[in-house]
This record gives structure tokens, C-alpha cells and sequence, in this order.
């Protein structure tokens, strides 16, 4: 891991550790032997009040190349998420994910989950990721709500 | 007002001053009760105005205004103008400005103000210089200390003077400019840090108590402010001095509050946002404030536990245990037993032989930690600052593992192992200490107490509760079986007390704490969970009522489903059941409870899942629970049913028939039901039929293999005698019904509903569900052919991109893996060539029909990327087929695909360009197909290269010139004489889009990609080629972004 990742990931952990939004969880995975792995993070975000996802949280594995922050990183849901823009594997497609698109290295893991939080109910029709829950979003809306509720319910933290 | 020249502000009418003035006065008064509409309507008003050049002129004259509402958006005009509107100033006139600005604001500091305008003025005054500053020749070099004797030559008090200089570098701090010039202010900063610490010294060293509480409160908010600026030598003579206002006023036994305070934030500042920051002045910042909690923090401490409550000296000086704590991790945890004495390199005030050890100033430190962790009382009721101290026991573990971050990345020396010896002994009874404390504080209150808190209460105490969980994962690396022991006993210790009235709540609690640690728990036998989950504990908790415990347990016993594969297995009928079968007892219990319904189906799956063999001699008690099923939630009971199937599917194939059958001839006959009475009863008969069909996907889940898509490459004797038995009992005739049963339902289902949303899904679930590759078969698994049929009309009653996906995956099913490897490639047989045939002739004209709608493409990105990804799908495994299609309908596609290329949806036109150069490659590579390269280039070579071309040239996304160039790159490497030909004819053709690429560019990029016919020369005359033909060679934009 370079210096640059590595500080930067740390700075991330204390501000988190600082501040971080309620319902909210991120913290970076250990090994067997209890020592810590700064580029895989266990997140957890919480569906917004008022919308069909809220009672849900759902969590996220956050993966970060060697060359965060020029890079960002992969945030994949375990397990894989009904939502249009989640692909079947899990991994969210999302601009501020994309390097390609609207990924800045000043971007922070507390924007990033708030980002995606915000993406939960309300996708982007530009980027279908997997056929199945945009399909429903597009051709029948209650339809999709109640499915999202259903998985709201499968959520319920522990 | 002012007495610097002023005529270079433009002077309003008096009248539109007092209109201006009016506005103002109505939205900020408290008298006008306006709606928030009319309200945001004079905001925007007010803001319009502000954005006019004119306003200029209102500055002044409000200034002067009697109210001070006015003269605040006086002040607020002069900044907004001057960090918004800055270039619409008359540059000539920037030194006036300056002279009035600080004029002005030095009358105001000495005349009795609001805080909030002369805070306004403090930033105008900053925006200001950092425009005028960096100008060459400066005009204003040494703004800060001019500022400075300006406004104190007229009169203005320390207290203001430490307030504005405050403001000047938080303003700074967070000013966006690009870096260069951001470090030429910054630089300016630093060289004015002397006159900063002269200003906050004098004011620190005044007699105690403050004669000017504000004052001191002032100069330590200026200390912290300016703290980014200062080095470490210019912040260190002051800590003792910080750590001396901490300290008890002589003579009295009582902290001040705000003298208090103040020092412990500055403090904490310095800790956490300087250049002693990371972790470094062991000797001058961490040993002295070690010492003096040593000293002085007991007394706070023992404070707060007689009084049951921290007030605010306590819980500030919780914030500053926390700041030390984030600080300096790695001292304390070097130094957890050392006993070796301190040696700070302040004065202390101790004689040099009364120096305590390390060690001891260590473990005083976390002593103080932990009360605070174990204050009394609930989290969010009582107290506030438990939660605080959470994140340190988190990184205290990690830097006793040695892996600590921040500090060992720049030494070559490898950490000491700290996970032996005296250390460890300490360490391990501090986080015994923890754990004792964490188990009491995530204790519920009794029923009759959690009944009077309201509901974000409990959501806050909930959200505690998972922190601490975080905790004592750290807490069990170091603890392991020490801390199942605590747990273990503590409870079989209550349980042998409990009274009957006695509530649940502490057991629940032991509970939840070792739910929390299972991650880091290896799959291992271990004594104390064997007790844990046997008669001893699990046996004595309550299987009836709606007690939180029996919630807690529940998804306890889920949360350990896959520990109980260590555990011996017993035969059914034995007096003692398994702590297995225990279990599951305890889950089962539950499903009749309709709150507990949900965690306990979830429990049962995860425990049949993971126990397959283990469960499978048992199958009979499944069938009791199958026949005594409660009325429970139909999403519930396909849970139960699937994990019913995973049990089945450990069986032997030929023994999985029987259980299947009674299993599943219910749904089909409820499933049968629905269909009939759906002329009756639509709503209800698809709602049945839905829940039918999920019931069937859990099932069919249930009976695939957990595990090892590997197998796939396992010819092993044993594999391929298990797939051999498989396919014996497929073809017992009483699976056979089924099947054909089943698919029968799913063929009157697409009939019926397939265009219903929720259908759909739940026929795609159950298509994914019920079908797999040879090795996963199931007795269930259906073939992919007649499925795919059903696929088509579903498609043509309405496309989606659910049924192209699908037959995307069934696809790959025809032609899978070969199970026994062969020399040769194996072909899809000519049954499945027949079925893809019929597919595409079927599939292709719905899609093309419905693509042909105007806008449908654009509209519909989803079907555009799942029908290419489809046909990419049947290139690679089955491209035969493709030339066997009719030649308009094939045409007809290639055409489809030449125009997606042009598409402005990312995905859509990604999907065709994948498709594209797989089709090109497969053709070129697959022998047999006799000419259908040559066809293939003929036919629609130029088209493709002309779309690839006129994308570079500005049709196509630049983000997507990547996918782009891959297709050109294969029509040059497959057709290298041809491609040039259709290169140049379509580059100097007159229908070419217009472009700012000339004869000469177009020239140079053939040249360059002719040259050598290497993808990297291609992408770069490619990335090159768009650049020019879209007018951004040059630009540091263009070049910035290019994506190649």
C-alpha cells in the first residue's frame, strides 16, 4: 500500500471515528488474527426515513485499490441488492464511483455512503446494472415498491 | 461614517436605499410573521439586489442605519461583493476599499457591536487580502500585522484583536484557490504566527482566575485557529502553560468551568489538528498531560461517579482522555507495563526522583478511560460520553498488535511483538475489565423503564449497542476463549439465580455480546460454545412469550450456523438430541410466533444450509415440521420449505424423491388452483400464483449444492458417479411429472400475466432458480430449451430486458462446459444449434421491431445492452448459427447494431461494440464457417468502420472511445487490406460528419495506424484523431480527460 493510501485511509477512519451520520457503520475488515486490513471496509447504510428502503441497512463491502485516492473505491453489496443500479454481482454503479465519470480523490467514505444512500431511492434510469429490479422500476412502480420493502424487512439490523 | 475618501462608492438614491433598507427590516424582523414562501420570496429578492453592481452604494448607508439588521447586510454586502463579485470591482479602486474596509471596522470595534457584523467585517477584511496579496507587486504585503496596528492604534481591545485574527485563519484555512497560490497565502500566515503567540501568551500568562474570562476564551480560540500555520516549535513552549490553566485555580478545590474548558479544547486541538498530530512529542505534549491526569483527573473522575452524572468540566476532560488516547495510541501501548520513569521535558513541578513509571502514568490513563466507558446509567439517557471512548478501544487492540498506521510506516525497525508477556497480562485484564463493563451497558432496561423511552431512543441506544459489538470484536482478539469463559459462566452463574419475575434483559444482553464477536470466531469446536448452545443455557431460555431474549438467541444460533458443522452428529432417536438438532428445536419453536417468525425462518435456513449432512439422517422430524407447520407468512414458508429442500438434498439422489414429492405436489396443486380460478378472481389467483412460484424457487435453491463451482473441473470418480446417480433418478417417472408439472405452470403463467411486473419477477428468480449447468443439476433443474421458448413469447407479448437476460443465461446453458474433458473442443450438439435457431428467429424480430419505434433505443438503454449482450452471448457459443438466419433478418440486426454505435447512452453503445468485435473475431477464427469472414466484410465492413469513425469524430460519447477503438482494432487486425480501403473511402467521403479534423489529420492517422498495426499505436492515433476532430488538441482539458 503506498503512504498515500495508507494516511489517507487512516485520516478516513479518524474523521469517521469523529463524526458520522446516524445509523451508519464503516470500519475496516480484520484478519483471523485480529490484525487489520485498511483497504477492505464493512459498511453498513441505513435506507432513508419516508422511503420504501427505511428499517433496512444494508451492507456494503468497501474494496480500495493501492492507488486510492487517484482511484476510487469498489463498493459491492453482500448480498447482491435489488436496485437498478446494483448489478447482479452486487457492485453499485454510481458517477462519483466511476474514475471515468465524477470520481474526485477529495471525495470521502462519508460522502460516498451518503451518495449512496441517496441512490437508493432515487436511481439513475441512465444506468441499468442489472435487468431485473430496473425493469420493475420502469414498467410498474408499486409494483417495485413493495418488492423494496420486502427487502427492507430482510434487513432489519440484528 | 467613514473618515477614508469614500467617492469611489457609487452613491444611491436615497429612496432606493430606503426601500432596500425596508426589505431587510421585514425579513429579519422577529415582529413579521411571514410564510415560508414569502419569505424565500424577499430572500431572493435581497439576494438580486446584493448581485447588482449598484450595490456598492448601499454599503455605506447602512452601515450607518440605526438597526442592526441593516447594518449587518451592510457588513454582509461588503463580503459577498468582494469573494463573489470580485470582478466587477474597478481594480484601481482596490487600495481605497482596503483603507475603508479597516476603517470602518476599527470604528466598529471600539464602538459597542454586534459580534456577527463585526465577524462579517473580519472575513470582507480576509476575502479582501487574499485578492490584493498575491498581486505583483503585493498591494498589501503584510496584511496581517498592518491589520493588526491599524485597529489597535485606534483602539481596539486585545479580546477583538485575538477574535479577528481567529477569524483571518480559519478563512484562510478553507479559502479553495489552486495550491501555489493557496501556499503563498498560507506562507504569509506562518511568517505572522509570532505576533500571534506574543498576543495569546500575554494573554494566558495574566493571573488566575482570568480577570477577562472572554478574553483568555478568545486567545485560546486564536491558538487553535492559527494552529495549521504553526510548527512544532512554535507551539511547544505553550503547552505547558495549557496544561497549567487545566490545573486547579490555587487556593481553590474547585476546576473553573470555562478556564477548564477552553484549555482542554485547545488542548485537544493541538492533539488532534497540529503538527504534534501525528502521534509525536511523546516527551513534551504526551508525558506532561499524562501527568497531570495523574495528578488532578482522579478528582474529576471521583466527581462524576459521586454525583452520577458528568458535567461539563468532566465531560470535557473525557474529550481531551480521547484526544490523548487517538494521539498518542502507540505510546500507550508501548508503554502499557514499562517501567521505566517518565521523562517529560517541561517542568513538572515533581522532585526528579518522585517521577512516576510509564506504566503507571499508562494504566492511570486507561483506568480513567474505562470509567468513563462504564459511566452509570443508559446511553442517551443518563450519559453521553460512553460512546466517546468506544473508538479507542478499537484502536488500542490494533496498536498492540503492533500494526498500528501512523506510526510505523517510516521505521525500518519491525514493531516489538507485544502479544507476549507482561504486556499482554496487563493488557488482557484491561479489556477483561472492558468486556464486563460493555455487557452491563448494552443491558436493556426492564420492560416497565424501555415503556417511557420514546421510539429515537431506542433507535439511539440500538445503533450503541452495534458499536459496542465493534468493541468487543477488538476486545475477543485479545481475550479469545477468555472472553467466551466471562459469558459463559456469568450466565449459567444468573440463570442458576433467576428468579422467576426476574427479567430476561442481562441474559440478553451476554447474548447479544457474543452474537457481536462471531466474525472473528474460527470454525472450531469450542467448549464454551458447546455449553452456550446445549441444555445447560439455550435449554433453559423461554420458548414461548415475545421476550426479546428468545429474538436475541434466535438469530444468535443463525449467526453461528456454520460452528455447528464441528460438532459430532447423533443418529435420530438417541435420548440426547445433538446440540444440533437442539437448535433447531429452539428456531422451529418460534416460527408459530409471529414476531419472531421472520429471524427464526432466516435462523432455520442458515442452519440447514450449512449442516446438510448432518441434518439429512433427520430428515423424517422435517417431515413432522413440514406436516405442523404453522400458519405462518407465505415468504416465511418457502423459507422453511427451502430449508427443508437443502436438507433433502443431502440425501442420495434416488432417496431425495419421496420428501420432494410431498413437498412440493401441494404448490403445484395450489399453484394449479390459482390458474384456474384466474377468470374469477385475477388479483388474487396471480398474488397466489406469485407466492406459488417463489415457494417453487426456494426449493429448487434449496436442492442445489452449497458450494464449488470447481466441481465443474472435477472428473474425479466420485464426482462423476454422483452425476451419473443424479441422472438416473432424474428419469424415475415420478420426478418426471413434476417437472413437466412445473413447467407446465410456468408455460400458463406466461400465458396469463407474463406482462405483470411482479410476475416477471418471479419468473426470472425461478428461471435462475431452477435451472444450472449438468454438474449443479438437481431432480428440479428444468432443460433450457422449452424455458427459452416460453421466453419468446413472454418477449413478444412485452419485451423487457428480464427475458433477454435470461436467455442470455440459458444461452451458455446449451452449450456448457464439457463435464468430461477432451481432447477436442466439444460443439454444441445439433439440437441445441436448433433451439438458438429458433430463439434468434423468434427473438430477433421482436426486438427489431421494437427497437424500430422512433426513440425506443434511447429510451429503453436496458433492453438495448441486454439484447447485445445476448447476442454476443450467442456469438461465443454459438456463431454457426448465426449465418444459418435468414439474410434479411441477419441484415436487418447488423444494421440495428451499426446504428446503436451512434447512441449517446453509455451502456447501450458499449454492449453493441462488444458484440461487434466478437462477431468479427468469432467469424475470423471459427474454422467451418467456409466465407463467412469474407461475407461478413463485404456486407457490412465499411458501415461498421464508418459508424467507429463518425463516433470518434464527434457522434459518440467521448467516455466511450475506448469500446470504440476495440472495434476498429479488430477490424484492422482481421481485415488489414480491406480496413484501409474502407478507412479512407469513409474519411473522405462527402457525408463524413463534419469535423475540425483536416485532410492532413485524417492522413497521420492512417499513416499511424498502418505503421505497425499495434493496438497501442491504434488507440493512440484513435485518442489522438478525436481530440483534433472535436477541436481539443491543446486544450488541457482535452488531454486531461482523455479515457483510451
Amino acid at each position: 500500500m503506498s503512504g498515500i493510501c495508507r494516511a489517507r485511509l487512516a485520516e478516513e477512519r479518524k474523521q469517521w471515528r469523529k463524526d458520522h451520520p446516524f445509523g451508519f457503520y464503516a470500519k475496516p475488515t480484520k484478519a483471523a488474527d485480529g490484525s487489520m486490513n485498511l483497504l477492505e471496509w464493512e459498511v453498513g447504510i441505513p435506507g432513508k426515513q419516508g422511503t420504501p428502503w427505511e428499517g433496512g441497512v444494508y451492507k456494503l463491502m468497501m474494496t480500495f485499490p493501492e492507488d486510492y485516492p487517484s482511484k476510487p473505491p469498489k463498493c459491492k453489496f453482500t448480498p447482491p441488492l435489488f436496485h437498478p443500479n446494483v448489478y447482479p454481482s452486487g457492485t453499485v454503479c454510481l458517477s462519483i464511483l466511476d474514475e471515468e465519470k465524477s470520481w474526485k480523490p477529495a471525495i470521502t467514505i462519508k460522502q460516498v455512503l451518503l451518495g449512496i444512500q441517496e441512490l437508493l431511492n432515487d436511481p439513475n434510469v441512465n444506468d441499468p446494472a442489472q435487468s431485473d429490479a430496473y425493469t420493475m422500476f420502469k414498467n410498474d412502480k408499486q409494483a417495485y415498491e413493495r418488492r423494496v420493502r420486502a427487502q427492507a424487512r430482510e434487513n432489519i439490523p440484528k | 461614517m467613514a473618515s477614508t475618501p469614500t467617492s469611489f462608492l457609487p452613491v444611491l438614491p436615497h429612496g432606493d436605499v430606503e426601500r432596500a433598507a425596508q426589505l431587510i427590516q421585514q425579513a429579519y424582523s422577529p415582529q413579521s410573521h411571514l410564510s415560508s414562501e414569502d419569505q424565500r420570496h424577499l430572500q431572493q429578492e435581497l439576494f438580486d439586489i446584493q448581485k447588482r453592481p449598484e450595490a456598492w452604494g448601499l454599503v455605506l448607508p447602512f452601515l450607518g442605519h440605526s438597526d442592526p439588521n441593516v447594518q449587518f447586510f451592510g457588513a454582509h454586502t461588503i463580503q459577498v461583493k468582494i469573494s463573489r463579485d470580485w470582478d466587477t470591482f474597478p481594480e484601481e479602486s482596490a487600495q481605497q476599499l482596503r483603507d475603508f474596509i479597516v476603517d470602518v471596522t476599527a470604528r466598529y470595534m471600539t464602538a459597542p457591536s454586534a459580534k456577527v457584523i463585526l465577524r462579517k467585517l473580519y472575513v470582507a477584511i480576509t476575502s479582501l487580502a487574499i485578492h490584493l496579496f498575491p498581486k505583483s507587486p503585493s498591494q498589501w504585503p503584510d496584511w496581517p500585522q498592518s491589520c493588526i496596528q491599524a485597529l489597535s492604534s485606534r483602539g481596539a481591545t486585545v479580546e477583538a484583536l485575538l477574535d479577528f485574527l481567529a477569524i483571518v485563519a480559519e478563512e484562510v484555512e478553507v479559502v479553495a484557490l489552486l495550491p501555489p497560490l493557496k501556499q503563498r497565502i498560507q506562507g504569509q500566515l506562518t511568517e505572522s504566527v509570532p505576533i500571534v503567540i506574543q498576543a495569546v501568551q500575554t494573554s494566558m500568562s495574566r493571573p488566575r482566575p482570568h480577570p477577562a474570562p472572554s478574553e483568555l476564551r478568545a486567545a485560546l480560540k486564536c491558538f487553535s485557529a492559527w494552529l495549521p500555520f504553526m510548527r512544532a516549535n512554535d507551539m511547544t513552549p505553550l503547552i505547558p502553560q495549557l496544561i497549567g490553566i487545566l490545573a486547579l485555580p490555587q487556593g481553590s478545590n474547585e476546576f473553573d468551568e470555562t478556564e477548564f474548558t477552553a484549555a482542554s479544547d485547545a488542548l485537544q486541538e493541538v492533539l488532534s489538528g497540529s503538527a504534534l498530530s501525528d502521534g509525536s512529542g511523546s516527551r513534551t505534549l504526551t508525558e506532561p498531560l499524562l501527568i497531570w491526569c495523574d495528578r488532578y483527573g482522579g478528582a474529576i473522575v471521583d466527581n462524576t461517579l459521586r454525583e452520577g452524572f458528568a458535567d461539563a468540566v468532566s465531560h470535557s476532560y473525557c474529550q481531551l482522555l480521547t484526544a490523548i488516547g487517538d494521539h498518542s495510541t502507540y505510546y500507550l501501548a508501548s508503554n502499557l507495563s514499562s517501567s521505566a520513569a517518565v521523562a517529560p521535558v517541561v517542568p513538572t513541578q515533581l522532585p526528579a526522583g518522585a517521577l512516576p513509571t510509564k506504566g503507571h502514568l499508562v494504566q492511570v490513563f486507561l483506568r480513567h478511560l474505562l470509567a468513563y466507558t462504564a459511566l452509570p446509567g443508559y446511553y442517551g439517557v443518563d450519559e453521553e460520553e460512553s460512546e466517546m471512548t468506544l473508538g479507542f478501544w478499537y484502536v488500542f487492540q490494533e496498536a498492540l498488535w503492533g500494526g498500528d498506521l501512523e506510526y510505523d510506516s517510516d521505521s525500518s525497525v519491525p514493531p516489538p511483538n507485544r502479544r507476549e508477556g507482561e504486556q499482554m497480562t496487563v493488557a488482557k485484564a484491561v479489556y477483561g475489565e472492558l468486556v464486563k463493563i460493555l455487557q452491563r451497558k448494552v443491558t436493556w432496561p426492564e420492560g416497565s423503564v424501555l415503556q417511557s423511552w420514546p421510539q429515537d431512543l431506542r433507535d439511539k441506544f440500538q445503533s450503541y449497542r452495534r458499536d459496542v459489538g465493534d468493541t468487543l470484536l477488538n476486545a475477543y482478539y485479545i481475550l479469545r476463549d477468555d472472553l467466551f469463559a466471562h459469558f459463559v459462566n456469568d450466565m449459567l452463574e444468573k440463570l442458576s439465580a433467576k428468579q422467576p419475575t426476574q427479567g430476561w434483559e442481562n441474559i440478553e444482553a451476554s447474548l447479544h455480546c457474543v452474537m457481536a464477536v462471531q466474525e472473528g470466531v474460527p470454525i472450531e469446536d469450542s467448549p464454551y460454545l458447546r455449553r452456550l448452545f446445549g441444555p445447560e443455557i439455550l435449554g433453559r431460555l423461554p420458548t414461548t412469550g415475545t421476550d426479546r431474549v428468545r429474538r436475541t438467541a434466535i438469530i444468535l444460533i443463525g449467526t453461528y450456523a456454520t460452528w455447528f458443522t464441528t460438532q459430532p452428529t447423533s443418529p435420530p432417536g438417541t435420548p440426547h438430541p445433538s446440540i444440533l438438532m437442539s437448535a433447531i428445536s429452539y428456531t422451529v419453536s418460534a416460527l408459530s410466533e409471529p414476531s419472531l417468525c421472520l429471524p427464526a425462518a432466516n435462523t432455520l435456513r442458515d442452519l440447514c444450509d450449512s449442516n446438510r449432512a448432518a441434518l439429512a439422517p433427520h430428515i423424517s422430524a422435517f417431515g413432522e415440521l413440514l406436516a405442523n407447520l404453522p400458519a405462518i407468512p407465505d415468504v416465511e414458508k418457502s423459507k422453511v420449505l427451502q430449508s427443508i429442500a437443502s436438507v433433502i438434498q443431502a440425501l442420495p439422489a434416488e432417496e431425495e424423491i419421496p420428501p420432494i414429492e410431498v413437498m412440493i405436489s401441494p404448490i403445484i396443486a395450489k399453484l394449479y388452483e390459482a390458474l384456474q380460478s384466474s377468470n374469477r378472481l385475477p388479483d388474487e389467483a396471480r398474488m397466489v400464483a406469485i407466492q406459488q412460484l417463489q415457494t417453487i424457487t426456494g426449493v429448487a435453491r434449496g436442492l442445489t449444492r452449497a458450494n464449488d463451482a470447481l466441481l465443474i473441473f472435477d472428473d474425479s470418480p466420485d464426482v462423476v458417479k454422483e452425476t451419473e446417480r443424479m441422472k438416473r433418478a432424474r428419469e424415475d417417472p415420478r420426478i418426471v411429472r413434476i417437472r413437466d408439472a412445473i413447467l407446465d405452470c410456468i408455460r400458463q403463467c406466461v400465458h396469463l400475466w407474463s406482462t405483470d411486473a411482479s410476475v416477471e419477477n418471479a419468473l426470472s428468480d425461478l428461471y435462475k432458480g431452477i435451472t444450472s449447468l449438468p454438474t449443479d443439476m438437481t431432480l428440479l433443474s428444468l432443460p433450457p430449451g422449452p424455458l427459452l421458448e416460453l421466453l419468446c413469447i413472454a418477449a413478444q407479448k412485452q419485451l423487457t430486458a428480464v427475458w433477454l437476460s435470461l436467455a442470455n443465461m440459458l444461452v451458455i446453458q446449451l452449450n456448457p462446459p464439457s463435464l468430461l474433458p477432451t481432447v477436442l473442443k466439444s460443439f454444441p450438439d445439433d439440437s441445441s444449434q436448433q433451439t438458438v435457431l429458433h430463439v434468434l428467429s423468434s427473438l430477433l424480430p421482436t426486438c427489431l421491431t421494437f427497437f424500430s419505434r422512433p426513440g425506443a433505443m434511447e429510451d429503453n438503454p436496458d433492453i438495448v445492452q441486454a439484447f447485445f449482450n445476448f447476442l454476443e452471448m450467442v456469438t461465443h457459443h454459438f456463431i454457426a448459427v448465426i449465418y444459418r438466419l435468414p439474410a434479411d433478418l441477419w441484415h436487418a440486426t447488423m444494421q440495428c447494431a451499426v446504428g446503436a454505435l451512434a447512441l449517446q447512452e453509455r451502456y447501450s453503445l458499449v454492449s453493441a461494440c462488444t458484440f461487434l468485435a466478437s462477431l468479427v473475431n468469432r467469424t475470423a477464427l471459427t474454422a467451418d464457417l467456409g466465407d463467412a469472414k469474407d461475407t461478413l466484410g463485404a456486407a457490412h465492413g465499411r458501415s461498421i468502420m464508418r459508424a467507429v469513425l463518425a463516433g470518434f469524430a464527434g457522434v459518440a460519447p467521448r467516455s466511450a472511445a475506448a469500446n470504440l477503438v476495440e472495434v476498429l482494432a479488430t477490424l484492422v487486425q482481421r481485415y488489414p487490406g480491406a480496413s484501409r480501403a474502407w478507412i479512407e473511402d469513409v474519411l473522405y467521403a462527402p457525408d463524413f460528419p463534419p469535423s475540425r479534423a483536416t485532410d492532413e489529420a485524417k492522413q497521420k492517422f492512417v499513416k499511424t495506424i498502418y505503421g505497425s498495426r499495434a493496438n497501442k499505436r491504434i488507440r493512440d492515433a484513435a485518442s489522438q484523431f478525436t481530440l483534433v476532430a472535436r477541436g481539443l488538441e491543446g486544450s488541457s482539458f482535452g488531454h486531461a480527460t482523455i479515457v483510451l
